[in-house]
């Protein structure tokens, strides 16, 4: 489907388009007995945030809110800019700390924190940006993922969901629950490698609402070692993000050899 | 949704209680918060049920102790008689970190309502005497005369040994210390302006002075529910006595602020002989900041210890600092470091001296620390108060658990009197000799 309004991407969509109904049987979209198909579940979120024609259309958002972590009672900014195929920006603004920032310039993959100083990273945690990164995250392309299964229907967050596996080509897995009723993404629980070695966190989304013509989830909280930190967007831009935006910062252009 | 709903976590927060003796003396919110007793008791129990990185809680039957201890704090009449029923449950814990700081005026102690003013020195416990073991200067404690060595006698009439005396006898010696700062520095402070009597002895006779408390100087620091703290980074070379140059670069407590004025000194500091970091009095801060800190010293990503908290084990590695303060690409500092410790160093800055220690990147210097390391968060109170509460238990690279032991200097430097009258500074000569010895 991106195949159809990005040239350069429209063979590989394509192909992907044609596998999927065979793949959906075995190994690489499994279902339990009963069970909606991992992909249908996905295709379904698509739809209800407003489609994959819509999503597909996007070139790049940018958005503005808060961050917290109320036990702590922090509150501070968040901005986050995300431009096709795989560029973003996150600043997070926190009083008496100040920015921690994080990105990816399709190449490069840094963050800058006044508790620790310019990061570049590499190895494990610089795949797994570039996997985050992807633009187009939300579509689940069959392409990044060596299988989907849908585990069984459970509760999360206090509602009925959908449980679906998620096994990322080149390692590592995601788990996450999609709203039975909605059909929308209700959270994840996903480990990533990071200085300090994996950390796993849960994530859930509610409040969606909509920015322009897609859904977007207003709430963001996630659970890291026994401590919440919300977000809440307040503004979602599309198509107005200037690209210098992702330029690697200087201190960050010194670190790369 | 697409990319907007998938924001990433921000980098724990990792806040030291043992800040609890400078939070004790910081301004506090003078917001008068309904009792809550049994709802802000259950509160605290369960957060540190649901987070203690011990699910056996140090061998303590927590669900007994909130059926001794509930009942009370549903009948605590006043926030002093909650905080008691508290801090009498913390304390079953046996461990540093479980702290809780008062959101109004702390009634159970002698906490001013305004604390935002200091006298301008610091005091050590030695051996039974409370000696003042720095001066700063501009203070009230400079124009009055005050100098290093001196006793302090009495505090506002209040003789020192007196309460001193209030302390158990039992009580082991590192933490007698820790009390006995806490309680002095409680009382020295008071409103901005105003003045506290005291008495010392200066070796020879006692003088009594009335000393100006001053506004607490430092670039202020307020993280979330934590009180505001004071920044102070200052940094000086010192000549050893072969001539050597050592840059000596000192700093309060481990807050953001610290990180770029530390830099500027390390970029000042590149060609010397050898770097002092002096953490004596720096009762920990934001334990993220180890690792930004200690990469201005290794040039890959060690370890210098490892947070083991319930569900997780979160290494503290370095950040190899690759680019200096204005963008370009340097190697990190190669030469000898040195640290110097007290008995009034905590948390973050012990995981910091204990884990450079560990790897071998730096000597230790001075007196034992306080052996208090969790990592801890802290987490408002349905009161309002705020509990800082251990989620980790800090292992440095070696093995070595930082918790009631400290960090044992590789060279133990002794306070003393006779030292710290004569203006001399014990620990930073004998930091300054073995950079000598490097011959760097």
């Amino acid at each position: 489907m991106r195949r159809n309004l990005q040239p350069g991407f429209a063979l590989p969509l394509a192909l992907v388009l044609a596998i999927t109904p065979l793949a959906a049987r075995a190994p690489f979209d499994q279902a339990a007995a009963g069970l909606p198909s991992a992909r249908s579940i996905i295709d379904r979120h698509v739809k209800e945030i407003g489609g994959r024609e819509a999503v597909l259309a996007l070139t790049s958002t940018h958005a503005t809110g808060t961050v917290s972590l109320p036990a702590a009672g922090l509150t501070g900014k968040l901005e986050a800019f995300h431009a096709k195929p795989n560029k973003f920006l996150q600043r997070m603004t926190l009083p008496g700390i100040g920015d921690i920032e994080e990105g990816f310039d399709g190449t490069v993959g840094w963050s800058i924190s006044p508790l620790t100083g310019p990061t570049l990273l590499d190895g494990r945690q610089l795949e797994q940006r570039k996997f985050d990164a992807d633009f187009f995250e939300d579509l689940k392309s069959n392409e990044r993922y060596e299988s989907m299964t849908t585990v069984e229907k459970t509760t999360f967050d206090g509602r009925s969901v959908y449980k679906v596996q998620l096994v990322r080509k080149g390692g590592g897995e995601d788990i996450e629950f999609y709203d039975a009723t909605t059909g929308l993404k209700a959270g994840a629980i996903t480990t990533r490698d990071s200085p300090m070695g994996p950390m796993q966190g849960t994530t859930s989304w509610s409040d969606y609402k909509k920015f322009g013509g897609l859904l977007q989830p207003v709430t963001t909280k996630v659970s890291v070692m026994s401590t919440e930190m919300v977000m809440a967007i307040t503004s979602v831009e599309y198509g107005k993000v200037d690209p210098t935006m992702f330029a690697v910062p200087a201190q960050i252009k010194a670190l790369v050899k | 949704m697409t990319r907007t709903a998938r924001l990433r976590t921000v980098t724990a927060l990792a806040g030291a209680a043992a800040l609890a003796a400078a939070i004790a003396a910081a301004p506090r919110a003078q917001a008068q918060q309904d009792l809550k007793g049994s709802e802000t008791f259950d509160a605290a129990w369960r957060i540190i049920r649901d987070s203690h990185f011990d699910p056996s809680m140090n061998g303590v039957d927590w669900v007994a102790v909130k059926a001794e201890l509930g009942p009370r704090a549903a009948r605590a009449r006043t926030d002093s008689e909650l905080r008691d029923v508290i801090r009498d449950m913390l304390g079953r814990l046996g461990l540093s970190h479980f702290a809780l700081i008062p959101s109004g005026r702390d009634t159970s102690g002698a906490a001013p309502a305004d604390a935002s003013g200091d006298p301008g020195f610091d005091v050590r416990l030695v051996g039974s005497e409370l000696l003042v073991t720095h001066v700063d200067s501009p203070s009230g404690a400079a124009s009055a005369g005050v100098r290093p060595g001196w006793r302090l006698v009495s505090l506002d009439a209040m003789p020192v040994f007196e309460l001193m005396s209030r302390l158990p006898d039992s009580m082991p010696d590192r933490l007698r210390q820790v009390e006995v700062w806490r309680m002095i520095e409680t009382r020295l402070r008071g409103p901005q302006g105003s003045q506290t009597s005291l008495m010392f002895d200066d070796g020879q006779r006692d003088i009594g002075v009335a000393v100006e408390r001053r506004p607490e100087p430092g670039q202020p620091a307020t993280v979330g529910n934590l009180p505001t703290m004071y920044v102070r980074v200052e940094s000086e070379v010192r000549r050893t006595e072969r001539g050597a140059t050592a840059g000596v670069i000192r700093f309060n407590v481990w807050m953001p602020g610290v990180d770029p004025l530390f830099q500027q000194a390390i970029d000042r500091f590149r060609s010397t002989n050898g770097i002092v970091i002096d953490l004596r009095g720096n009762p920990g801060g934001l334990a993220a900041m180890i690792m930004g800190i200690s990469g201005h010293f290794l040039t890959e990503r060690k370890p210098l210890g490892t947070m083991k908290t319930r569900d997780a084990e979160l290494r503290f590695a370095a950040n190899p600092r690759l680019v200096n303060a204005a963008g370009q690409r340097v190697e990190p500092y190669a030469g000898p470091v040195a640290i110097l410790v007290d008995s009034m160093t905590g948390s973050a800055s012990e995981c910091f001296a204990g884990g450079m220690q560990a790897i071998g990147r730096a000597r230790v210097f001075g007196q034992t620390s306080m052996g208090q390391a969790l990592p801890a968060f802290f987490d408002k109170l349905p009161n309002g108060d705020v509990l800082i509460h251990a989620t980790g238990d800090f292992v440095t690279a070696d093995g070595t658990r930082l918790e009631g032991r400290g960090v044992v200097p590789d060279e133990p430097v002794a306070l003393s009197r006779a030292d710290l009258l004569a203006g001399r500074d014990g620990t930073l000569e004998a930091a300054l000799r073995w950079i000598d010895r490097q011959g760097r």
